[in-house]
């Protein structure tokens, strides 16, 4: 979906048109499910958060004024649902502090060729990611999987862009230091 | 053997960009969608409480007017008497400025309602 198509859809929903959140939803509740799911780590909880975050986007609606993109607006319920029923991750965000990426550069995403030799490694990594802490998980896959900016992620979860940035360079080390392990592991076995 | 960070994060790139999302129940749609069509009233529609205010106004009204109309015309001279009395104890710039700071009054009021109610209306729709 567009921003123009979306952005109609959200005058729409505005108006009080249910079916235009409807596709709304359909379009977003993929991301919201498994975001609050990674926050959460309980499908049942999951899915009653995401539930809660499309309930609350609609009464909020009419007090949306399009300054912010509708999902990164849609994503900061979310997590502040999430910090509402996990007190502890919002906690952990913040204590992530922001001293050790003050020149950590917002480049831009660029997909790697991987070969099909490497779909073990990649199997691996997603391994990794899924059990990092959640507040890491949370920075990861808004950075990578919507692709947002470091800017967009830290309007989401409310922290300031440090913050978000060393979150995201720790966790970024913490894969690097799996991964290294992993390979170190392969070599001695090959 | 040491490998290079470039290719570490490029297979850490690859990786979170294509991690699995799980599929949403499919429960989590005609829930939300449930749940939105009964929050779904216009935006505008009158409820008890535009009825019960605009019923209090319009009986006021109606009150007062019926005691002016009920109002003897011995009444209506002392009534007027009174109102000479108050009007010479108070200067005219005092009276002026009593008048200001009644309008200015019910005007917060009114600004004070209007955000109260205005901000209760936008989140229970």
């Amino acid at each position: 979906m567009d921003t123009v198509e979306e952005k109609k859809l959200v005058q729409r929903a505005q108006n009080g048109d249910a079916d235009a959140l409807g596709v709304l939803v359909a379009e977003h509740q993929q991301f919201v499910y498994n975001l609050a799911l990674r926050a959460v780590n309980d499908p049942h909880e999951a899915e009653d958060l995401a539930q809660e975050a499309f309930v609350r986007a609609w009464l909020a609606l009419p007090n949306f004024r399009g300054q912010s993109q509708f999902r990164t607006w849609l994503y900061r319920i979310v997590t502040n649902l999430c910090y509402n029923r996990l007190p502890k991750l919002r906690r952990e965000m913040t204590a992530m502090g922001e001293d050790e990426a003050a020149d950590f550069p917002d480049e831009a995403l660029v997909t790697p060729e991987i070969s099909l030799e490497a779909n073990e490694r990649r199997t691996f990594l997603h391994q990794q990611i899924n059990s990092l802490p959640e507040s890491y998980k949370i920075l990861v896959t808004l950075r990578y999987q919507q692709e947002l900016s470091y800017e967009e992620i830290a309007s989401v979860v409310s922290l300031p862009l440090g913050t978000v940035k060393t979150g995201l360079f720790r966790a970024k080390a913490r894969l690097r230091d799996a991964l290294r392990q992993y390979e170190g592991g392969r070599e001695r076995v090959l | 053997m040491t490998y290079p960070n470039d290719e570490l994060d490029d297979a850490l790139t690859d990786a979170a960009q294509n991690a699995p999302y799980s599929a949403p129940p499919p429960a989590l749609f005609p829930a939300i969608m449930s749940r939105v069509r009964q929050l779904a009233p216009a935006r505008f529609r009158i409820r008890p409480l535009d009825y019960a205010l605009s019923a209090f106004v319009a009986g006021m009204l109606g009150l007062a007017t019926l005691i002016w109309q009920l109002l003897t015309p011995q009444q209506l001279a002392h009534l007027q008497l009174e109102f000479l009395r108050l009007s010479h104890r108070f200067s005219p710039t005092t009276l002026g400025l009593i008048a200001v700071a009644a309008a200015v009054l019910v005007l917060a009021a009114f600004v004070v309602a209007l955000t109260v109610f205005g901000r209760s209306r936008s989140t229970t729709r």
